[in-house]
């Protein structure tokens, strides 16, 4: 008799369990996450800490509202401030991208560059200046103070202007030819060409925005104007259940999950422009 | 490249569209790198005009012996966690380049940690390896008998777990870019090496690696910055404590901006950090340029 053995692997054995440690380094601390956050806080303070709630409550959720600062009121904040950025650099860097890519003008290497330099400008060496500046503009503790600084993106120039020299420059010749102005071409021929493009740069800049954390952190003061990630800081300082030493692990839990539910939400509904907006940038905030 | 004909209205477009760029760039960046170059030469707490001071900041930051301690310690974090997330990354890498689901499905989701924000990130791990026995990284050790620590709040401890946590945080980055670099390589090529004799190392050490040299380097590149001013994550995890534990250079240039109110002194840190990391980055740049991803 014969026995005809499948053959395994020592390595792919080792490698499927690489594979699951991997897998259950993400979704074990997602898991701690989601049942702190509904834990009320006698439970928390358990020994040891139950690991599957016995009850299901929302005293981290109210917790954090009431003392640190409405987090849905942070969400809007975030929102409106996430979705303002983005739309104003797809617009602002369509316009400059447009302009690099098919105009021939004088100096235009010198100021490509200037532009592309600001890339290499970190924000921490222009904080203190931007505070300086949004004294002088009255904007301190406002949230269009902490949006105007980034309404422009140098990735973003960088990243649709590249996609814009490669579209023949016939079918514009062509549009010009048929009498469209040059607005019409950009926005009716060009933008519908590069919507990969403007995907990817959407989903880099909300990100970003959504993200931030310095800058906001240094300009806002109020809790009324706190974006999401201010408030997930700040809410570590809420002492509860009558141990001052001790934060409320419940207020942060729940805070932090309102705070990366859109993200997740997105990552699954357009999953391939996360991946090249990431591996096409690499830089973070 | 094809260019369209000069024309005078195209002139006129590109003034017109290229303007707004232009007016919040010098606005917003150059003007404010001016100013912080100026401010590295005054004493100023943003309450009185600043006073012109010479070269007396920079002379103080060279006898600051805890300028001295964050430098030391970012680079203690920035080589371990760049070294470390490329070579956990590598392996990682050629692990998922297999047919498998399993390996797809750890493709989606090992960009997890790297993607939600670092601040929750950071919230997450507080929750997880929270001190005392309350805390579930705790409670999972003690049942295994190996005691009860305090974590970020352990002055020995602190520094470890900041690049355990970054390491978990980015080593998703560097697995997905090191692994679209080990798909573009031409089978032909280890094929090749193989019929010639080499063995299994000769062909990772002879043949792979160097076809990824550049693509590392991308990956330095664009990660030099962000891990060399970090600050979110310390922020959150420890706020440079406990005492000056885990003081970077990013939470540093904070807390003597921001709670010391000393602008002048952390604008000149700010910019002799700046001026370093971008002469760094330039000459990474340099290699990648190769390789077209054209940072």
């Amino acid at each position: 008799m014969v026995y005809k053995n499948k053959k395994i692997k020592v390595s792919d054995i080792l490698a499927n369990i690489f594979m699951i440690l991997i897998i259950a380094s993400v979704f074990i601390p997602m898991y701690f996450l989601i049942i702190t956050s509904f834990k009320s806080f006698s439970e928390i303070l358990r020994v040891p800490p139950t690991f599957f709630p016995e009850k299901l409550t929302l005293e981290g959720f109210l917790l954090a509202k009431e003392h640190g600062g409405d987090i849905f009121r942070s969400l809007a904040n975030s929102l409106i401030m996430s979705i303002g950025v983005t739309i104003t650099t797809l617009f602002f860097s369509s316009l400059a991208g447009y302009a690099f890519a098919v105009y021939r003008f004088k100096f235009k290497e010198a100021l490509f560059i200037a532009v592309i330099s600001k890339y290499l400008l970190p924000e921490i060496v222009l904080i203190i200046p931007w505070y300086w500046i949004m004294g002088r503009l009255k904007l301190i503790d406002n949230l269009f103070g902490v949006a105007v600084v980034n309404i422009i993106g140098a990735w973003s120039i960088f990243y649709i202007r590249n996609y814009i020299t490669q579209i023949p420059p016939d079918y514009i010749e062509a549009a010009r030819i048929d009498g469209a102005n040059e607005n019409r071409i950009l926005f009716q021929i060009i933008w519908p060409m590069i919507r990969p493009a403007l995907g990817v740069a959407t989903t880099v800049n909300f990100l970003w925005s959504w993200n931030w954390f310095l800058w906001p952190l240094v300009l806002l003061q109020s809790k009324q104007n706190f974006t999401l990630p201010i408030t997930v800081a700040f809410v570590r300082y809420i002492y509860g259940g009558g141990q001052e030493s001790v934060p409320h692990y419940g207020a942060i839990a729940a805070t932090t999950l309102v705070y990366i539910l859109p993200v997740l939400l997105l990552y699954i509904l357009v999953q391939k422009w996360f991946v090249e907006a990431f591996i096409a940038t690499g830089i973070k905030r | 490249m094809p260019l369209l004909k000069y024309k005078k209205s195209h002139f006129f477009y590109a003034f017109i569209y290229l303007l707004p760029t232009i007016i919040l760039y010098s606005i917003f960046y150059y003007y404010p790198f001016a100013l912080n170059i100026y401010y590295s030469f005054t004493d100023w707490d943003f309450l009185h005009p600043p006073s012109f001071i010479g070269l007396k900041n920079y002379q103080r930051l060279i006898s600051d012996p805890l300028f001295f301690k964050s430098l030391i310690l970012t680079v203690i974090y920035v080589i371990s966690v760049l070294l470390g997330s490329i070579a956990i990354g590598l392996i990682q890498a050629f692990i998922i380049n297999r047919p498998t689901k399993l390996a797809a499905f750890t493709r989606v989701i090992m960009f997890i940690p790297y993607m939600i924000p670092d601040v929750a990130a950071a919230a997450i791990w507080l929750i997880i390896f929270a001190p005392g026995p309350s805390g579930y990284a705790n409670c999972i050790l003690s049942s295994l008998g190996l005691g009860n620590y305090s974590w970020f709040q352990d002055p020995n401890l602190a520094m470890p777990m900041l690049i355990f946590y970054s390491l978990w945080k980015y080593t998703g980055f560097s697995a997905l870019v090191l692994y679209s670099g080990i798909k573009a390589i031409p089978g032909e090529y280890i094929e090749a090496a193989r019929i010639d004799g080499a063995s299994e190392f000769k062909v990772f050490t002879r043949v792979i690696m160097p076809l990824l040299g550049p693509i590392i380097s991308f990956i330095i590149a664009t990660n030099l910055m962000s891990s060399w001013f970090v600050f979110s994550s310390v922020y959150t995890l420890t706020k440079g404590g406990p005492g000056t534990a885990t003081l970077l250079i990013g939470m540093y240039l904070y807390s003597t901006a921001f709670e010391s109110f000393k602008a002048g002194y952390a604008s000149t840190i700010a910019i002799i950090n700046t001026i370093f990391i971008i002469f760094i980055v330039i000459l990474q740049v340099k290699r990648v340029r190769g390789i077209g991803y054209g940072v």
